[in-house]
Formats: C-alpha cells, structure tokens, sequence
C-alpha cells in the first residue's frame, strides 16, 4: 500500500513537471527548474508536513478533530505574516524577500510555545485543555488580523488575502531546497515514533504504563509537529484541511496504527496538494488559491468519509 | 516482593507502609475518596509520592528505566477511553505486538468473538474485559514465569456475575503462578472468596493489613464504609456480607 502511494506520489510530480516541456529547449529548461520543480516540490513538502503534523496532534490531543489550524499554531504564523505584509516588507527584495517565510515560521513556533505553556500548566494529558487554549489563540491571532484589515491599504490588503489563501507558486527552487531536508528528517523522526503514538491512544498514562516516557515525548512531539507546519506555513502560506482530511481518511480505510498511518499521511498529504496543483492547471496560468481547491476538493471526500465512519 | 514506606502524597496518601510478598492476591477496599487509585498509581510509579519510596524486588521505582518498568509491572486504570475508533485486534496488539489471546486469558475474559469490532461499539462491561486482557497481555512473559506486578483499579464493574467470578478466578491462577497483584473493587464478597489479603483504606490512610478473617467484619467494615454490614453464614459454612443502610 505504501509502495503504491509512494509510486502514485512519483508518477504526479514527474507528470506535472515536465508536462509539455521539451527539455532539450533552453527555455523549457528554464521553466522547469525556475517554476516546475519549485512548485512540485513545494506541493510535496507541504501536503506531507500538514498531514504527518496533523496526523500526531490527533493522537497526542486524543482528538481526531485536532489540526494545526484548530490550535493556534497556523494562526500564530498568519498573524506574523500579516504584520510583516502591512509593514510594507512584500516590498522588499534580494535576500530580505525571505523575510516574509521567516517571519511566519516565527509565528508557528511563537504560538506553539505559547500553547504548550498553558499545555504544561493544564496537565500534558489534557487534551480537549490544549485544544480549548489553542482555539482562544486562534481567535485572538484572527481578531488582530482583522484590525490589520480594517486598517490597511489596497494593496497590503490584496497581497494579505492571497497570502492567507495559500500559494504553491510561492517558494523558489533555494527554499524548497532549504527545507527538504528538515522536513525529510522530521517526518523521518515521527515516523520512528509510531508504536510509542500507538501507545497514546488510551491516553499519557496507558502509555507511561507500556513504557513510555511521557513527559519527554510529549513536548518533543509537540515541537516537531510545529516546526512541520511552521515551515509548510512559510512556503506557501495557509492551507485549510489537508490536516483535517488526511489522517482522518487513512484511518477510517486502512485502521489506526500509527507506524502505517504517519508515512501514509505525508505521501496521501502530498497527493493531495499535487492532484491541486494538476487541477489548478486546468485555469491556464492563473495563480488558484490552494485553500479555494483543497476545501472544493477535499470537503466532498471528508463528507464521504464521515459517513462511512458512521455506517459502520 | 513489593514493599513501600511512609508513602505521602498531599492529602491524598498519609503515612503508607506496606509489604507484599511474591504469588500474593490483594483486595484494596475503601470507600470513594479513600486514595485507592491514587496508591495504585504510586505503586505504578506513575505518581511520585512527596515522601517515601516504593522498591519492587529490592529496586527503587525511580531506578527502572519506563522500558524495564513495563516489562514487570502492569496497571488497569479506571477510565480508559479513546476518541479513535480502534477495533479490539488493534487494542490489542498496539499494547502487546507479537502474542495472540493466550487460552488462560480467553477462558476467562471470552473477548476472541469482538476482535474485529471497534471496541467503543462494545457494552461497558465487555470494554472492560478488552481492558483487562490488554493490561495482562502487556507484560504476558513477566506473567507467565511469575514475577510480575499486576495493578487494576476497579475491574470488576460493569463485569456481570459469571465474569466476575471468573475473573476472580484468573487472578487467583496468576498469584498462584507467583505474580503479586493488588486489585480495587467493591465487592465484599468477592474480597470474602477470592485472594489472600485485605487493604483497607479510609481517607488516604491504610488502615487495615490482613487476611479477610482479622479484616472483614462487621465493626471495622461498618466504622470504615459507614454503612451496615451483616455478616452472616449459610447453611454450607460460606460467610456471606450484606450491606444495608
């Protein structure tokens, strides 16, 4: 199953970049490293960052309902992008053009700190106390970015509204370079922690009683889903529901263990945002916004899905 | 052996000594709030207690790595629930990966017929016994050559009465084996039948130690649970313990 995942996942990005380009032609050539692999690249990154990193926050919250956008953590980074747009950097060029990733990866980590702060202060096992802290920042972080709104020009605002709706044509060849191999090594770390996640799902003290030492794993875990979304965040802005849908879906198909369902998410996760980056083609050269397509896309299947649990 | 001293815990456990000796079954009775569960999770070494230490065959809880601990200890908590549609089979095998249902555990808990069904689909009491197999098949090797120690906080509840009594029955089988275990529940009778030993415990403190002869009857019961207790014995020598109020 995860051979086939993984040979769909190949086939999709090998089809989007070099589809209709003829490599031998300069130009084509240009096309493909300048634009398609950026774009394929970013797709793949971010649909697997979202959806391993949405994937452990349901287990270790206890809460299939658990995403990165729930509890705080996407909001934190849209709340720095927004500041750092409104303060004239989309501006900015040369090196300070990173300025804008930088500054929402920031945002990720702030808000997650800040989460596990009152985490730590509620008892590490509770999660609907996480969950119920994460939405108070996610409403706060929404709050302000809607005062930046209200005050902001025309053109702050576009920029502001596109960003929020997330974009895979952002990121260039040396970001996406820059953050394959962290994303690789902390999926790969998760991945290595799936009977531990197993573990989880009676609870922190059902593992401590298997044997495992919650009190370590649990804010490494944290850390590590945070910095996954941070950096998906960073490279393409907002994207609603991948986490939601994903994990969601493998475990209503396949069952719950955690050491099928962590590499499943991040290639299902990374599908998902390329078959986005396929459909998104079909509007010739226009720039979709992703949230617009996974939300379309992905809300039928996660309907389907709901209602399968429910059969059964 | 399992022995614990000055055991403090806020106000939850005050001044707790004890000694369990290998292949013993222990009844931890008292009424609600006493601290049962709280001393299970002491002696689990999921709680630290404030003062005093807890030393399981001559080592220091603190001393085993979580690792090791899991390899000799086990714990049934009392609310084990999961927002995750797991089916019994995953239960199972997450906690215990290589076994399947040894035919001790079968005969007893007869859980083989809801493996393929999500355990939240199952009725309280049939949950339990999916609970109690998995907490034993956790550490089945320990358990099979006789040096584990098995915790369990309320199993009995929501067992109907042949379950009950076979459960009981399981664990006497494990004692005998050499295991030591310690078992809250409520069931004066059981405690009466089953087992070697009695805790009693009132308000965070043990306040009885002994065999069900020095610890079940009617003064000590009646003062602790502050309810009538009658003692009376049938007409084949069975002691038997009513409450009332």
């Amino acid at each position: 199953m995860l051979v086939a995942l993984l040979l769909v996942m190949i086939a999709l990005s090998v089809g989007i970049a070099v589809n209709g380009l003829q490599l031998d032609a300069q130009i084509d050539q240009q096309i493909l490293w300048q634009l398609r692999l950026p774009l394929v690249g970013s797709a793949i990154l971010v649909g697997a960052s979202l959806a391993v990193s949405s994937a452990l926050l349901q287990v270790m919250l206890r809460n299939p309902l658990a995403d990165p956008g729930l509890i705080g953590i996407t909001s934190g980074a849209s709340l720095f992008a927004a500041i750092y747009l409104l303060l004239g950097g989309a501006s900015l060029a040369g090196f300070a053009s990173y300025g804008l990733p930088l500054f929402s990866f920031l945002g990720a980590l702030q808000s997650t700190f800040l989460i596990h702060a009152i985490a730590r202060r509620l008892g590490l096992d509770s999660g609907a106390g996480v969950i119920l802290a994460g939405i108070a920042i996610s409403t706060l972080g929404g709050g302000v970015i809607a005062w930046l709104y209200f005050l902001a020009d025309a053109q702050s605002l576009r920029n502001l509204t596109f960003w929020l709706l997330g974009s895979l044509h952002q990121a260039d060849l040396l970001l996406v370079s820059l953050t394959l191999l962290p994303v690789c090594g902390l999926i790969g770390y998760a991945m290595m922690q799936g009977q531990a996640l197993n573990w989880l799902y009676f609870g922190g003290q059902a593992a401590q009683v298997a044997g495992l030492d919650v009190k370590a794993f649990y804010p490494r875990m944290l850390l590590i889903s945070a910095l996954l979304v941070g950096i998906a965040v960073s490279l393409a802005g907002s994207i609603a529901f991948i986490g939601l849908l994903v994990p969601h879906l493998l475990r209503n198909l396949f069952g719950h263990d955690n050491r099928f369902i962590l590499p499943a998410s991040a290639m299902t996760g990374a599908i998902l945002l390329l078959m986005v980056v396929w459909v998104s083609g079909a509007f010739g050269g226009v720039a979709v916004p992703v949230s617009m397509l996974t939300a379309t896309l992905g809300g039928p299947v996660f309907l389907y899905s709901v209602i399968r649990l429910a059969k059964h | 052996m399992l022995e614990a001293t000055q055991l403090q815990l806020s106000k939850r456990l005050k001044d707790i000594e004890l000694v369990l000796p290998a292949g013993r079954f222990v009844h931890l009775l008292g009424p609600n709030g006493a601290g049962k569960s709280t001393l299970l999770m002491v002696l689990a070494g999921i709680l630290q207690p404030q003062v005093g230490q807890v030393r399981l065959n001559g080592r220091y809880l603190g001393d085993y790595s979580p690792p090791a601990l899991a390899g000799v200890r086990t714990l049934m908590e009392q609310n084990l629930q999961t927002a995750f549609a797991l089916s019994v089979k995953e239960c199972l095998t997450f906690y215990a990966p290589q076994l399947g249902i040894p035919e001790l555990l079968e005969q007893a808990l007869e859980i083989r017929q809801f493996l393929s069904r999500p355990l939240n689909t199952l009725s309280g009491g049939e949950q339990r016994r999916v609970q109690i197999c998995r907490t034993l098949m956790q550490l089945w090797p320990a358990i099979t050559s006789g040096r584990a120690l098995i915790l369990m906080d309320e199993p009995v509840q929501g067992l109907d009465f042949a379950h009950q009594h076979r459960l009981c029955q399981l664990l006497v089988t494990l004692a005998d084996m050499g295991n030591m275990l310690v078992v809250s529940h409520h069931q004066l009778n059981l405690a009466q039948m089953y087992g070697h030993r009695i805790w009693l415990m009132s308000e965070g403190r043990l306040v009885a130690d002994g065999s069900q002869q020095d610890v079940l009857n009617e003064t000590t019961l009646t003062q602790i649970f502050q309810c009538g207790i009658r003692i009376c014995t049938d007409s084949e020598q069975n002691r038997l313990i009513q409450t009332y109020l």
